[in-house]
């Protein structure tokens, strides 16, 4: 215990010689100076984060007085144009970071689905000047079209990844068999389709589009009309 | 005496109670113009976040459907981080920005070769987990991962200073620049975050919903004969 005494009695000595020293007078008035200067900052800073008014967004709400009951009503109209928004009948959730797909209606989780979506990675080829990133689009669509047995028509990126000159002859993209037994296509040629790669299933390997197995595959086939929507996050 | 008594009771409880209505008028009053900011984008249809600090959560959704929740273990907050329109995220901002793999076509690799090299996916594992989003009204929101062990916890609660007086400065000097700067820090699970880093990707729209007692200081006490 004195032992601890005597060190912070020689701490404080040397702090108090040091600070009242004469010869470093001008280094305490820069020290005081900054230590105002900070204070004043902080102040400041402070009162203009935190002074009084109204957020833009609340400013631009037209004054009309209302009562809480008003308010209460309104807000429940709101609520439930909000949730006339959702999906009546079954949708697709794609969640891209998990490879999962899901079939939902309402919040019951019908069908949880292992997939492959886009694996993010880029492709530029300088001659043409043109750059692929082979992402999974975001957003919400539309099952567009449902097709059996379908035919891979290789696009350009796809002789160029495997280092092969692109045909000339259009009948020498296509290849069958590469995309499984269905495929649902939600636009822009991206479509929800089969692999010949399974084991990959759960990883991002595609080039945006979003494989699936088998079985997974034929049920949503037999099982969501044309229109059906589709969520990818 | 009892009446005496009852009346003095009523009286200390009455300013009580007036609060209570005026927090729960203005936390309305925020609903509305939240509500009617959703309502916009479910119609929309495009997929927009929801930073939710009365439930403490954020949600991911699209057409008013939850996509995806997580869970806000913290947060604190610097002015008054605000979003009761749609504000679009412009950029993300980290100390590990993940990469994607470029592959360049070369003519001199002869056929069939450049298939035998699969490039390295860009997965979840690659987003970072401390990073920041910066809004397009002004406001930052910096996420980090809660903390786990004894010793994130003891830096969590000395970093806690640092950042309220280290927030003043920057405000000064945004003030200084001409720009407005309100922020948000929050605290969650590292695997949130890195779903949060993916999900939520620039040019998304953003709502952020703050607790009632800070709506009130927010929001006039009257509003809205447009609104529904």
């Amino acid at each position: 215990m004195k032992d601890w005494r005597s060190i912070f009695m020689r701490i404080k000595a040397l702090s108090l010689g040091w600070w009242s020293a004469r010869p470093h007078w001008p280094v305490r008035k820069v020290l005081i100076c900054l230590a105002g200067g900070l204070v004043l900052v902080e102040l400041c800073g402070s009162y203009l984060a935190y002074r009084g008014g109204v957020s833009p967004a609340a400013a631009a709400v037209p004054q009309k007085a209302r009562t809480a009951a008003d308010w209460q009503a309104a807000n429940q109209r709101l609520a439930k144009k909000i949730a006339a928004q959702r999906p009546g009948d079954a949708y697709l959730v794609i969640d891209t970071a998990g490879n999962r797909v899901t079939l939902r209606q309402g919040d019951v989780v019908l069908r949880d689905m292992t997939a492959s979506c886009g694996s993010g990675t880029v492709l530029e080829d300088p001659s043409s000047g043109r750059r692929w990133v082979f992402d999974t689009p975001r957003g919400q669509y539309r099952i567009q079209s449902k097709v059996k047995n379908p035919l891979w028509i290789k696009p350009d990126w796809a002789f160029l990844e495997a280092g092969q000159p692109i045909p000339a002859n259009s009948a020498e993209r296509a290849e069958p068999g590469a995309m499984g037994d269905y495929a649902l296509g939600l636009g822009k040629g991206y479509f929800i389709h089969g692999t010949l790669y399974k084991r990959m299933l759960g990883r991002n390997v595609s080039h945006g589009c979003v494989r699936l197995g088998d079985e997974d595959l034929a049920h949503l086939y037999r099982t969501l009309p044309i229109g059906t929507r589709v969520f990818i996050f | 005496m009892r009446t005496i008594r009852n009346l003095l009771l009523l009286l200390l409880i009455a300013p009580i109670l007036v609060v209570a209505g005026e927090l729960s008028h203005a936390d309305l009053q925020q609903e509305n113009a939240l509500l009617q900011a959703e309502y916009d984008l479910a119609k929309a249809g495009k997929p927009y976040l929801l930073i939710d600090l009365q439930e403490q959560q954020l949600e991911l959704k699209a057409s008013g459907l939850p996509l995806e929740t997580w869970h806000i273990d913290s947060y604190r907050r610097w002015g008054y981080p605000s979003a009761l329109t749609a504000v679009d995220l412009q950029s993300k901002s980290s100390l590990a920005e993940p990469e994607r793999e470029v592959h360049v076509v070369s003519a001199a690799v002869p056929d069939g070769v450049a298939a035998d090299k699969p490039l390295k996916a860009f997965e979840l594992a690659d987003m970072p987990t401390s990073y920041r989003l910066h809004l397009g009204n002004g406001t930052d929101i910096t996420v980090h991962p809660a903390p786990g062990t004894w010793f994130q916890h003891l830096r969590s609660i000395l970093a806690v200073p640092a950042w309220y007086l280290s927030r003043p400065v920057i405000s000064s000097w945004k003030f200084l620049r001409g720009s407005p700067y309100n922020e948000l820090a929050l605290a969650i699970s590292a695997q949130d975050a890195r779903r949060l880093y993916w999900a939520f990707s620039e040019g998304t729209p953003c709502l952020i919903r703050l607790p009632a007692a800070v709506a009130t200081a927010r929001v006039p006490s009257t509003a809205g004969s447009k609104r529904q």
